[in-house]
């Protein structure tokens, strides 16, 4: 992006009423870096304008404790040597002598620790993105340049504990400064005249790759939920119907590691709960056989659904998408044949392809990379772990429905728990990457649900699910406040992995016992996908709905099927204890 | 388009996007004194957006002399800074 670019960007959104607030706490003069940021945050907002201040130049201590006080939606911070001692940086002449060298270590370890307290302090009231220094030190230790010096080590040894010591203790986001260098080269950062001359100490290609890892921290794309691979020199190297399941092969004895490195991706992604299966041209059962090779370095258990067969790849692409119920814009499908590819992207709307680099050992590092990015979570979940298991387990179920849905309902020995007013992170997620069930396709981000969370006339419930086939976690998220005395409820979401366990019902019998009164008020809005909450209105309406919803209590009992789970209840306020 | 027109037409289109305020009309009448958001710091994003779309390096100091579209104008214009674009 150039400045021009970024200028446009933010000018095309200074009209919205909507405001986004964010602060950039910086020590050096923000200059372009300012506007490099807010039009990374513009591209990665659907409205409103963004908005961002600036602390007093020098003072990041100062700024950042400010911002306690007054938390923006976000915070960046771009931490520069000469921040942690102004004697790093370029614009002092104060400090380049070999005597000094024990007191720039002893400063900036005090520094480290004064802005480690009061960054996760702030943390806990706002997102913050914080990057390490990314330009170069002054040339103004002993050793020539090209052999290190220990004070150096030592500077870097305590600005990585420093790191290490924040995203453990904190909810500190903090740029990967590998990916940054592998981007933005370092002999190619310093602006030497323009920090001389005005403070701003940035080329304009390297402020924009800074201001946009800081942005992608702050605003995260959603993971995708699901790969479908191909097998035959994709999941391994060779053609198992020609080669045999013994000369398929992913090891460095066959010169084949990178089909490993590729599973071992596969088997990372699948214990962050993505789901991953497998779409082949090949017959089932010698499919099967390579499938069970002891060796295979993913999980078998975690490939699921595998269809193997002869028909076109986008049938079994789209009964994949059935099993696991997500849309295809959240699945990235990957084989080495160009026209298997063209074939499911024109058969299968919305999903992303790419082509397995087949012998191209640096493309396909380029590729696990690229699928780190695209799937990577900063936190697991239960539920994430539970997802493929669930799944398998949905495949009996559902045949035991088939038969006879009261029956299985009946016997399942479901247990439902209600979770009012605990958040959690999960509750986030759901909220953020439901569809189907979804009372109006609202997504927040974390400023808004941290300003939800404060506010004290609101609610919010969570709902656990697990029965005798299966826990699946939490399941459900439905959150409201109240107004004028009606409980009001703008956020309702039930996992698709849940769907036909009654749990809809059994959170709305919840809500009229909970809030002890005789109508629900549900701001429902249709959404091209939200058909399956749609229809359960419906039911109860008699009429499809438009728009907001009233639900009787009167309603709701007419209609309710039976009830079978046995429900707890835990409540942030009150403890625990059994509601019925 | 001439070569002094194109330069005139290249410069308002850097002031529309330092200044988005500033009505199209009022583009090259713009100085420092009729524009009120036009202080230091937008001198300097001016100056980088103008190398940016010229592809020039200006020397700091010349920046004394970014006061005005006329007086901009009339620097880009000059033929050794145009011999070196």
């Amino acid at each position: 992006m150039t400045l021009v670019e970024a200028l446009r960007t933010v000018n095309s959104r200074a009209k919205e009423t909507a405001r986004h607030g964010f602060s950039l706490a910086c020590g050096f003069t923000p200059l372009h870096f300012k506007t490099f940021f807010a039009a990374q945050l513009v591209e990665r907002t659907v409205v409103g304008r963004i908005d961002v201040e600036v602390g007093l130049f020098g003072d990041l201590p100062g700024t950042l404790r400010r911002l306690i006080e007054n938390p923006p939606d976000g915070v960046a911070v771009p931490l520069e040597w000469s921040d942690l001692d102004s004697r790093l940086g370029f614009r002092s002449t104060n400090g380049w002598r070999i005597d000094r060298g024990a007191d720039i270590l002893s400063s900036v370890q005090m520094r480290l620790s004064e802005l480690s307290l009061v960054l996760t302090e702030l943390s806990q009231r706002t997102t913050v993105a914080l990057s390490l220094p990314t330009l170069p030190l002054p040339p103004m230790f002993k050793p020539p340049r090209g052999m290190s010096d220990p004070s150096v080590l030592e500077l870097r040894r305590q600005l990585a504990e420093f790191a290490a010591g924040l995203v453990q203790t904190s909810k500190v986001r903090v740029v990967d400064s590998q990916q940054l260098d592998s981007v933005s080269p370092i002999s190619t950062r310093y602006d030497t005249a323009s920090d001389l001359r005005t403070g701003f100490p940035y080329r304009p290609d390297h402020a924009c790759l800074l201001a946009e890892a800081l942005a992608n921290l702050l605003r995260p794309v959603a993971p995708m939920k699901g790969i479908i691979t191909d097998l035959d020199n994709t999941l391994w190297s060779g053609i198992i119907g020609e080669d045999g399941v013994d000369e398929i092969s992913w090891d460095l004895d066959h010169k084949t590691q990178a089909h490993g490195l590729y599973q071992e991706m596969l088997a990372s992604l699948s214990e962050l709960g993505v789901f991953i299966g497998v779409a082949s041209k090949n017959d089932p059962l010698v499919a099967q056989q390579g499938l069970q090779r002891a060796d295979l370095v993913v999980p078998r258990e975690s490939l699921f659904p595998v269809e193997a067969n002869w028909g076109a790849k986008s049938e079994s692409v789209r009964r994949i998408l059935q099993t696991w119920n997500i849309g295809a814009d959240s699945v990235l499908f990957l084989d080495d044949s160009p026209i298997e590819l063209a074939e499911v992207a024109a058969g299968v709307p919305g999903i992303q392809c790419r082509q397995f680099p087949t012998g191209d050992a640096e493309g396909i590092l380029q590729l696990i990379g690229e699928m780190r990015d695209l799937f990577g979570k900063t936190t697991v979940t239960l539920e994430d772990q539970l997802r493929v298991s669930s799944l398998r387990n949905n495949g009996a179920t559902v045949t035991s429905v088939a038969t006879d849905p009261e029956e299985f309902l009946r016997h399942a020995e479901a247990e439902i728990t209600l979770e009012w007013n605990i958040p959690d992170d999960r509750c986030f997620e759901l909220i953020n990457k439901t569809n189907q069930f979804n009372l109006n396709g609202q997504r927040l981000d974390e400023a808004a649900w941290r300003r939800r969370l404060a506010d004290p006339q609101a609610f919010l419930l969570a709902v656990r699910y697990g029965d005798k086939y299966a826990p699946l976690g939490k399941v459900s998220v439905l959150a409201g406040r109240w107004q004028n005395g009606i409980p009001l409820i703008d956020i309702w979401v039930l996992s698709c992995r849940a769907f036909s366990r009654r749990i809809e019902h059994q959170v709305l019998q919840a809500c009229f016992e909970r809030f002890d009164c005789d109508q629900l008020f549900f701001d429902f809005l249709p959404t091209e996908r939200n058909a399956t909450l749609c229809e359960l209105l419906t039911d109860f309406c008699g009429a499809e709905p438009n728009g907001p919803v009233i639900l009787t209590r009167s309603k709701f009992k007419s209609h309710c099927p039976s009830l079978y789970a046995k429900v707890l209840s835990h409540d942030s306020l009150n403890g625990n204890r059994v509601a019925a | 388009m001439t070569p002094s027109t194109e330069i005139a037409s290249q410069l308002e289109d850097c002031l529309a996007v330092v200044f988005p305020d500033v009505p199209t009309k009022q583009l090259r009448s713009a100085s420092v004194s009729s524009v009120a958001q036009w202080d230091s710091l937008a001198t300097l994003t001016l100056v980088s957006v103008i190398e940016e779309t010229f592809q020039i390096q200006i020397p700091a100091d010349d920046l004394e002399e970014f006061l005005s579209f006329e007086l901009i104008l009339d620097y880009l214009s000059r033929p050794a800074l145009r011999a070196a674009a």
